[in-house]
């Protein structure tokens, strides 16, 4: 059996990410694994609850990105109730997407590093 | 002055608590003064250093096996550790999971999804192997301050290194570094927690 290398946790991305990487005695690699092990069980526990809830719990599936979740889930509860909103929401819910991934909060990941 | 040092991780939780914090914008720069980050999510620093830092944070709830050993690590490198956000402090929506069978929630996510085409469940044993019940932090290590919200307010993270570090300091100074039980009791001095509360 060779050497294991994990690297734990893979940063510059958002996730809970890791990378296992299998050795050969000769030092080549073997096989190599990207594990994303977090789990929830969104899917499941989201079975049986009011349709309207969705909105707040689709949203805490990323911390990211909330408000793509928030609007998809938005937009499917509109399709249950069978309801097509106005322009003017609609128009908000685009904008508020665009607002979000102009965000600068890239910028202040590289500003934490280099002033520690 | 020396600085506050401070480690962070997240467990199971989606990030918005560690954005949140970001969210406090300029104060940010302000705050480095007085701080310095050691290990982070973001940063290349991976576990807390050995030596200990001052200040750990946590945030998400424990769900899995790597989580339970990460809070641990945690617990028994900093001196205070704080549970940020709802899933730390109470579960939050992490909890929600405990009212169905582990196999049943393993099943729907990895065969029965209405994407899925070809599922299998893993079971590596390079995974973290998920836990009957999601609990929070303080169901594995002692917790010393809490921080809720989802995600707590970044006036409230701004606040919580600003205002309060002093008496949680106080508070906590039998609490000492390098402890190698987790389950090590600590004393904090007449008060037992401290909760957060909007007041700057």
């Amino acid at each position: 059996m060779g050497h294991k290398i994990t690297i734990s946790p893979v940063t510059r991305i958002e996730g809970h990410a890791r990378v296992t990487i299998y050795l050969n005695e000769d030092g080549s690699m073997d096989r190599s694994f990207f594990h994303v092990d977090q789990f929830r069980g969104v899917e499941k526990f989201c079975e049986g609850r009011m349709f309207f809830e969705m909105v707040e719990l689709t949203r805490r599936i990323c911390g990211i990105c909330p408000v793509s979740h928030h609007l998809a889930a938005a937009k499917a509860c509109d399709a249950v109730v069978g309801a097509t909103p106005p322009g003017l929401p609609a128009c908000s819910g685009s904008s508020c997407i665009w607002a979000r991934s102009s965000s600068p909060m890239g910028c202040f990941f590289p500003t934490l590093q280099a002033r520690t | 002055m020396k600085k506050v040092t401070i480690a962070t991780d997240w467990l199971e939780s989606c990030a918005g608590c560690h954005m949140s914090f970001l969210d406090i914008d300029e104060r940010l720069l302000e705050l480095l003064e007085s701080v310095a980050i050691t290990s982070s999510p973001v940063t290349d620093l991976k576990e807390p250093p050995e030596e200990g830092v001052d200040v750990g944070i946590l945030t998400g709830a424990i769900g899995n096996s790597h989580q339970d050993q990460a809070a641990r690590l945690m617990r028994s490198r900093a001196r205070v550790l704080v549970a940020v956000g709802d899933c730390a402090a109470f579960g939050g929506i992490c909890v929600l999971r405990n009212f169905v069978e582990r196999e049943d929630i393993l099943k729907r996510g990895y065969l029965e999804t209405e994407s899925t085409v070809e599922g299998s469940i893993p079971r590596s044993g390079d995974l973290g192997q998920l836990s009957d019940k999601a609990v929070p932090v303080n169901g594995i290590v002692k917790v010393d301050v809490y921080l809720p919200g989802c995600p707590p307010r970044p006036r409230l993270s701004a606040s919580l290194f600003r205002n309060w570090w002093p008496a949680v300091f106080r508070s906590c100074h039998t609490t000492t570094f390098g402890m190698t039980s987790p389950e090590r009791k600590i004393s904090h001095g007449t008060q037992d927690h401290h909760f957060a509360r909007y007041e700057d």
